[in-house]
C-alpha cells in the first residue's frame, strides 16, 4: 500500500467518524479548490443568425483569501467573505449551424475574480458545516482558437460581469483545516466575440461547478 | 451573511437553469470550406432540342454537410450553340449535340461538371395537360402542368415553355405558368401549346367559397349592463363579403359573464353581465371565429338624447340635442327620431337607443315607439298640446323633457 493510499484511507476514516464540533474561530483564511466544470450549451446571436456551441466537461481551479466571522458576531450571524480567483477550462465538443453539427475544436477559458459571501445555518451539528454563498465579480472569457470541423471559427475574448450562487459543506479536519465540498452556479453577462470573418456575435456563459478544496484558517 | 433558510429554492433555481437548452441554429456555416460541387439535372441527362432543363448545384463542405448553391455558382456550357444556361442554372437547348455543363465556385477555385445531350427528337401531339379536370370556386386558382411526348418515346415537362390560353376567358383566366382562376360559374377549357402541339384540360368553376369570417367589434371593451350588437362578416374567394350575423351560431366562452343571443331578430346581441374577460365566437358553415371581450365596472353617468325632426316627407328638418326639462316644439305633420347615448364613468359613450325605454304621458298627443326597428320614433297623435317624454336606461329613469305638438 502506497503512502498516498494510506493518507487517503486516513482522510476517509476521519470523514466516517464525526468528531465533536469544533468551535469556529474568527480570522483570515485561505482556500484552494479544484473541480469539474459543466458549461451549458452556448447559444450565440448575431445579425447573421445564431449558432450553438456545446462544450465538454472541463476543470476548474481557484484560490480564495477571506475572513471568517466565527462565532464572535452573533448580531451578524455565522458567515465569511472572500475574494476568489478562479480559472475554468472546457474544450469545444460540437458547433451547430443550420446545416449540421460539426466537431468543435479549441478551448473556452474563463478567468474570474469574485467577491463572495457565505451564510452558515445556525442549527448544524457535527463537524460538517453547510453553507450557501453568493458572489459578484468580473470574468474574462476567452474562446481560444475555436474551430469548427477543423476550420477557424473564433479566437477572441471579452471582459464581462459575473455572478455566482452556491452551496456546500465544510468538514473540520482540525482547528485550522477544513475540507470544503461545494457546488457553484456561475453566470456572466453576455460576452461579445468577433468570429474570424469579423462578424460580432453575442454569447452566453452558464457553468455548473462541483469542487473540492482545503480551507486553512489562520 | 445571515442564516440561509430555503436551500431548496436555490437547488430548484440551479436545476431549472441547467435544463435550459439552446434553440435551433439559424446561421449558415460559412467557416468550413467548399470542397466539391455536385450538379444534378432536373430530369434525364438529355433533353429534346428547343426544350429546357433546370440544373441544380450542391456544395460539399469538407465532407461535413451539403448545401444548395445553385444561385451562388457560375454556370457554363462548353458549346452555347447547343445549350445555353442562365445564372440560376436554367438551360435551353439550341441545337442537337453533346455538351458539358459546368458550375464554378464564386472564387473560381472549384468546379463541378456533368455531360449533357440535346437530342433531335420532335414533339408528338397532343400535349398532356394534367390534371385533366379540376374544380375551383370563383376566385380560386388551380395549377395545371403540361408535358410532351417526343418521337423517341421520352416525356418531358413543358411547364416553362408552353403558352396557356383559356378558351372561355369569362369563366376562367389562366396565367403564363398554367395557373387557372375561376371568374364565373361554368366550365372552361384550359389549353397549352408548344411548337404547334396542343393539349387541354377542364376547369369547372363553382360558386365562390367562404374563406374567412370576421367579428366586429373586435377585441372590444364594454361596461357591465350594456347590450351590444356583434356582426359576423364572411369574405369569399371572389373577395366579396356578406353579413352573416343572422345565420351564425353565437357563443360566449363564459355565459355567466356575457350572454350571446341566438334568438331570431336578436342574433349576435351580447349582454355584459359581470366584469372580466372572455371570448365571443360565431360559427357558420363549419367555420368559427372568435374575438376577445373585456367587461369593465364603469358605471352609467349620463344619458345624452338627440332629436332628429323629420318633415311630412320624412326629410330631416333639424337636429337638436335635448337636455332634461327642455321643451321641443314640432308640428302635427312632423315626426321625431330620438337617439340616446350613454356616458360612463370612464368617459366612453355608447349608443343605447334600442335599450332605452321610451314613454309619453299623453298618448293622444304623441307616442314613442319601443318596437324593434322603430325604437325612439315619436309620432303625433290626434290631439295637440304638450306631452312629457321619458327616456329610461339602466339606473337613469328620470330623463324627462316636453314635446309640444302644435297644429300647422
Amino acid at each position: 500500500m502506497t503512502k498516498r493510499s494510506i493518507k487517503f484511507l486516513l482522510v476517509l476514516l476521519i470523514m466516517l467518524f464525526p468528531l465533536y464540533a469544533i468551535a469556529a474561530d474568527e480570522g483570515f483564511y485561505l482556500t484552494i479548490s479544484s473541480g469539474g466544470s459543466y458549461v451549458q450549451e452556448i447559444e450565440t446571436d448575431s445579425s447573421k443568425g445564431a449558432f450553438n456551441i456545446a462544450l465538454n466537461p472541463g476543470y476548474a481551479a481557484s484560490l480564495a483569501v477571506g475572513y471568517d466571522l466565527g462565532n464572535e458576531h452573533p448580531d451578524l450571524g455565522r458567515g465569511r467573505v472572500d475574494i476568489e480567483f478562479s480559472y475554468r477550462s472546457n474544450e469545444l465538443d460540437e458547433v451547430e449551424f443550420v446545416e449540421a453539427k460539426s466537431a468543435g475544436g479549441g478551448v473556452l477559458n474563463v478567468m474570474s475574480m469574485m467577491l463572495t459571501t457565505y451564510g452558515i445555518p445556525e442549527d448544524h451539528r457535527g463537524n460538517w458545516t453547510p453553507y450557501f454563498c453568493l458572489g459578484v465579480g468580473a470574468a474574462k472569457i476567452t474562446l481560444d482558437q475555436a474551430t469548427v470541423a477543423g476550420s477557424p471559427l473564433v479566437d477572441d475574448s471579452d471582459w464581462v460581469l459575473a455572478g455566482q450562487v452556491g452551496m456546500g459543506s465544510g468538514y473540520a479536519i482540525s482547528d485550522h483545516l477544513t475540507l470544503d465540498l461545494g457546488y457553484r452556479f456561475f453566470a456572466t453577462s453576455p460576452p461579445e466575440f468577433k468570429d474570424i470573418t469579423g462578424q460580432k456575435f453575442d454569447s452566453e456563459y452558464y457553468d455548473h461547478l462541483f469542487q473540492a478544496g482545503i480551507r486553512v484558517t489562520f | 451573511m445571515r442564516q440561509v433558510k430555503n436551500p431548496l429554492l436555490f437547488i430548484f433555481f440551479a436545476l431549472v437553469l441547467s435544463g435550459c437548452g439552446a434553440d435551433d441554429a439559424t446561421r449558415n456555416n460559412t467557416f468550413v470550406p467548399l470542397t466539391g460541387i455536385i450538379i444534378t439535372s432536373e430530369d434525364n441527362p438529355f433533353i429534346a432540342n428547343l426544350t429546357d432543363n433546370q440544373f441544380t448545384a450542391q456544395g460539399n463542405y469538407s465532407g461535413e454537410f451539403n448545401r444548395p448553391i445553385t444561385t451562388e455558382v457560375i454556370w457554363g456550357s462548353t458549346d452555347e450553340s447547343i445549350l445555353t444556361i442562365d445564372t440560376v442554372g436554367l438551360a435551353t437547348a439550341k441545337s442537337p449535340g453533346k455538351v458539358t455543363v459546368t458550375a464554378t465556385s464564386g472564387d473560381g477555385t472549384l468546379s463541378g461538371s456533368i455531360p449533357f445531350i440535346v437530342t433531335n427528337a420532335s414533339i408528338d401531339s397532343p400535349l398532356i395537360v394534367t390534371p385533366a379536370i379540376q374544380t375551383a370556386p370563383v376566385g380560386v386558382e388551380r395549377d395545371f402542368d403540361v408535358s410532351g411526348k417526343f418521337d423517341d418515346d421520352t416525356i418531358q415537362s413543358l411547364d416553362r415553355l408552353a403558352t396557356w390560353t383559356s378558351l372561355a376567358p369569362t369563366v376562367a383566366s389562366v396565367t403564363s405558368t398554367g395557373g387557372a382562376t375561376g371568374e364565373t360559374i361554368g366550365t372552361a377549357e384550359i389549353q397549352a401549346e408548344w411548337q404547334g402541339a396542343k393539349g387541354s384540360a377542364l376547369l369547372e368553376v363553382i360558386a365562390a367559397e367562404l374563406v374567412e369570417l370576421a367579428i366586429t367589434p373586435a377585441d372590444a371593451e364594454f361596461p357591465v349592463g350594456l347590450i351590444r350588437q356583434y356582426t359576423l362578416t364572411g369574405t369569399y374567394s371572389d373577395t366579396s363579403t356578406e353579413i352573416l350575423t343572422a345565420q351564425a351560431v353565437w357563443d360566449s366562452s363564459i355565459p355567466s359573464r356575457a350572454e350571446a343571443n341566438n334568438t331570431a331578430g336578436a342574433k349576435g346581441q351580447v349582454e355584459m353581465k359581470e366584469s372580466g374577460t372572455l371570448d365571443i365566437s360565431a360559427r357558420f358553415n363549419a367555420k368559427e371565429v372568435s374575438t376577445a371581450l373585456t367587461i369593465n365596472n364603469s358605471t352609467l353617468q349620463e344619458l345624452h338624447i338627440l332629436a332628429t325632426v323629420l318633415d311630412a316627407n320624412d326629410g330631416i328638418d333639424r337636429k337638436e340635442i335635448i337636455t332634461a326639462g327642455e321643451t321641443l316644439t314640432i308640428y302635427t305633420d312632423e315626426t321625431v327620431k330620438f337617439t340616446s347615448e350613454a356616458e360612463y364613468t370612464d368617459s366612453k359613450l355608447f349608443p343605447v337607443t334600442t335599450q332605452t325605454n321610451w314613454s309619453s304621458n299623453e298618448g293622444s298627443i304623441v307616442s314613442v315607439s319601443n318596437n324593434t326597428g322603430f325604437e325612439g320614433i315619436a309620432s303625433p297623435g290626434i290631439d295637440t298640446g304638450a306631452a312629457t317624454i321619458t327616456a329610461a336606461f339602466g339606473n337613469i329613469d328620470d330623463f324627462t323633457f316636453t314635446l309640444d305638438v302644435n297644429p300647422r
